[in-house]
């Protein structure tokens, strides 16, 4: 059973193959019929074709000759036809006034409709249409210096080691092009482009394909749409415009130029500056040896090692920025910043965004809200303009100046002056080399180890202010509060005029004081020589130690 | 028990046995008379050789069959093999591959199999179209443009291959072509759906 089986199974494969062969049974068949042309020609000439439906291939020779080889299928004609196709088929190869040109006469045109009854028949049942189908491959040789002007459509393109100024225009195919040189412009739509170790400049305009350029020695200018851009080691200048495309670059040695929009951007190793717009990319750039300036929105962008200046214009975007060796100015919001050793001054303009900063050689100015921000071993100033933010600084190596609200600022080693607008912030400074300036209401300020003049108003707030490590001759002590008690513990031997008022409270103090009204509400204390005058004005309790 | 059988007997079973004709046992003596006699007896041992001589009978009747229907040599079987998996092999490449090479001119059936495949893909385009048209009202300005757009060089794209089969219908490059921005529309449609970017 199981061998009839098989013998059915076989008897049906074969006969489906024949009845699917039917047409080509009944003397409908491909043909292919090969052309040739050679002449002499001098190196440094152009070669122009112009074709259509052709896969072309063109190599550079060590001959100082042209040939070219060209086979053309056509199918599903009968043999008459078939035969007066190919004898009025020509490959033409014609000097011109700068070399030569080639292309291939067909006589379709002139064949159209001329088929007989069942081949026609069979051709419009089959493809719909009684035109004759055609395909060519045409082999070209050159010499090693020549210039390629072509154009095609409808056909895959190789061009190899020539060398010249190409202007090539192939649409809908494949266009690979390697080990050639001179200039080239590429044109193409809907097909793949791939340039690969090409000595001098390119231009490669696609609208809708695949991108591939590696090793090029001169400038490359690419766009392209819709698809990838893969671009290695090019030795010049680099420009890509490739709306929603996937781009990645890497090793360029001149400057980099990227636009782009809604995919990845990748780029790593640009000895030059590096400028990107990629609204809605992704953006990721590594190495890059001089200035980096980046736009984008709403995606993620990282950038680290810069030789040069960072500037990052960004919407809605995640920031993370590491190794800048400029000056860097960011700017987004929403989203999270994050920025680490910064060789020059920072700006960082982020509404909404929550910020960490680290190890900056010049001054940092932040501006942001609701978020919070944590900045250490800054070398320069610092100035933030926040509202709501939280607030922690530490390792400040000139003057702050702090504008916030609600929210706690935390500041600890500030070796410059220390300016805070603080509404409604409960403030803790611990360790400030310089002068410290405080205003704010409602919430606690805290000074420790302070080595400079103090100034707080605070409405409301409680005020303390201890393990002070100086209290210089030159300086001075003003403190303002309202409800709430001051707590002020004064350094060992110091020189200080002390002049303290309350309203509703008490003044206490283990130092012998001078009652400037009768009910005790104001009082001064003069210690050492009294040169730093204190003053000291509470409606609540003031305790001076 | 015949009288043939009687005289092979032992002479006290043949005793037994008078003994319980003129008694007239019952018949459970009866019985019991049977079964020791019947232990008594030796099982017979089969002639040597007996099965493979059966075996071989077997065997050659069944060769005699065999060649009755018409058996090829090895030679032939062997070469019907590859003629069949080569066969198979081509009809398979042939006659399922919806996809042209990209090369030269199609023939009837690839040609066929090609269209079929976009037709296909225009019937799976068509639908998507229907649940992405609304989605795209909704969508940001710049996304909508740029895939307003994207759509737009794609149907261009098909539109430019389409005019290029009406005079080259055959042709596999560009069948390649239309059957890549098909699959191009398809997947932008698909994403649009998804909300990928």
């Amino acid at each position: 059973m199981k061998k009839y089986a098989f013998l059915l199974s076989t008897a049906l494969i074969i006969s489906y193959g024949f009845a699917a062969d039917i047409s080509a049974a009944a003397g409908f068949h491909s043909e292919i019929k090969t052309y040739q042309k050679t002449a002499a020609t001098q190196p440094g000439s152009t070669l122009h074709i112009d074709a259509k439906n052709t896969d072309i291939t063109i190599t550079g020779t060590a001959q100082n000759q042209i040939t070219a080889q060209a086979e053309i299928e056509i199918s599903d004609l009968d043999d008459d036809m078939r035969k007066e196709f190919f004898e009025n088929t020509n490959l033409q190869l014609e000097e011109t006034n700068d070399g030569f040109t080639l292309r291939v006469e067909t006589p379709n045109e002139r064949l159209k409709g001329t088929d007989k009854g069942l081949s026609r028949l069979i051709r419009l049942i089959f493809d719909g249409s009684t035109d004759i189908s055609i395909s060519v491959s045409l082999r070209v040789t050159v010499p090693e210096k020549y210039s390629i002007d072509l154009k095609n459509k409808y056909g895959d393109l190789k061009l190899e080691n020539v060398t010249g100024n190409h202007t090539i225009s192939n649409d809908v195919g494949f266009c690979d092009i390697a080990n050639a040189g001179g200039s080239l412009i590429l044109r193409g739509s809907y097909g793949e482009m791939n340039v690969s170790d090409f000595a001098g400049t390119i231009k490669l305009r696609n609208r809708n394909g695949d991108v591939f350029a590696e090793k090029i020695t001169g400038m490359a200018d690419i766009a392209t749409s819709y698809k990838n851009a893969r671009i290695h080691n090019i030795q010049g200048d680099l420009r890509v415009d490739a709306p929603n495309s996937t781009v990645k670059v890497t090793e360029v040695a001149g400057d980099c130029d990227i636009t782009s929009s809604y995919r990845e951007l990748e780029i790593a190793d640009v000895k030059g500056e590096l400028n990107v717009r990629g609204p809605n990319c992704r953006i990721i750039a590594e190495n890059i040896g001089k200035k980096a300036t980046i736009e984008n929105s709403y995606k993620p962008i990282r950038v680290e090692r810069v030789g040069g200046e960072l500037e990052i214009s960004a919407a809605n975007s995640e920031v993370f920025a590491q190794n800048i060796g400029g000056a860097a100015s960011v700017r987004s919001s929403y989203k999270m910043i994050e920025i680490y050793k910064v060789n020059g001054d920072l700006l960082v303009d982020g509404s909404n965004c929550a910020m960490q900063i680290d190890e900056v050689t010049g001054s940092v100015e932040l501006i942001s809200s609701y978020k919070p921000l944590i900045i250490s071993n800054i070398k320069g100033a610092l100035d933030i303009r926040g509202s709501n933010n939280e607030i922690t600084a530490k390792n400040i190596g000139a003057d702050a100046i702090i504008r916030s609200s609600y929210k706690i600022i935390d500041l600890t080693n500030m070796q410059g002056k220390v300016e805070i607008d603080g509404n409604n912030c409960p403030v803790h400074i611990d360790g400030a080399a310089d002068d410290v300036e405080v205003r704010s209401s409602y919430k606690l300020i805290q000074l420790l180890k302070t080595s400079g003049s103090i100034s707080i108003h605070g409405s409301s707030s409680r005020i303390e202010i201890s393990q002070m490590q100086a209290l210089p001759e030159n300086s001075r002590i003003e403190i303002e509060t309202s409800y709430k008690p001051i707590l002020l513990e004064l350094p060992n031997k110091v020189n200080a005029s002390i002049n303290a008022r309350t309203t509703y409270g008490k003044i206490k103090t283990d130092h012998p004081v001078r009652l400037l009204d009768n009910e005790g509400n104001e009082v001064s204390i003069k210690l050492g020589n009294g040169k730093v005058p204190v003053n000291l004005v509470s409606n609540n309790d003031i305790v001076i130690n | 028990m015949n009288k043939n059988e009687f005289d092979k007997m032992d002479e006290n079973w043949k005793q037994r046995f008078r003994d319980l004709q003129q008694k007239s046992a019952p018949e459970s003596e009866q019985d019991k008379f049977i079964l020791d006699l019947a232990k008594t007896l030796q099982e017979p041992e089969a002639p040597p050789l007996l099965w493979a001589k059966i075996e071989n009978k077997l065997r050659n009747e069944k060769q005699q069959n065999q060649k009755q229907i018409w058996r090829p040599s090895l030679y032939l079987r062997v070469a019907a093999m590859v003629i069949l998996v080569v066969g198979a092999g081509f009809f398979w490449q042939k006659y399922t591959a919806n996809e042209p090479s990209g090369k030269g001119v199609l023939n009837q059936t690839a040609l066929q199999k090609v269209i079929s495949t976009e037709k296909a893909y225009e019937t799976a385009i068509s639908e998507l179209e229907k649940q992405a048209t609304p989605k795209m009202q909704k969508m940001d300005i710049e996304l909508l443009f740029l895939y307003r757009d994207k759509l737009a060089t794609i149907d261009e794209q098909i539109a430019e291959c389409r005019q290029a089969l009406k005079e080259n219908p055959g042709n596999a490059h560009i069948r390649r072509y239309v059957l890549a921005a098909l699959r191009d529309k398809k997947e932008t449609l698909t994403e649009i759906l998804q909300g990928t970017i």
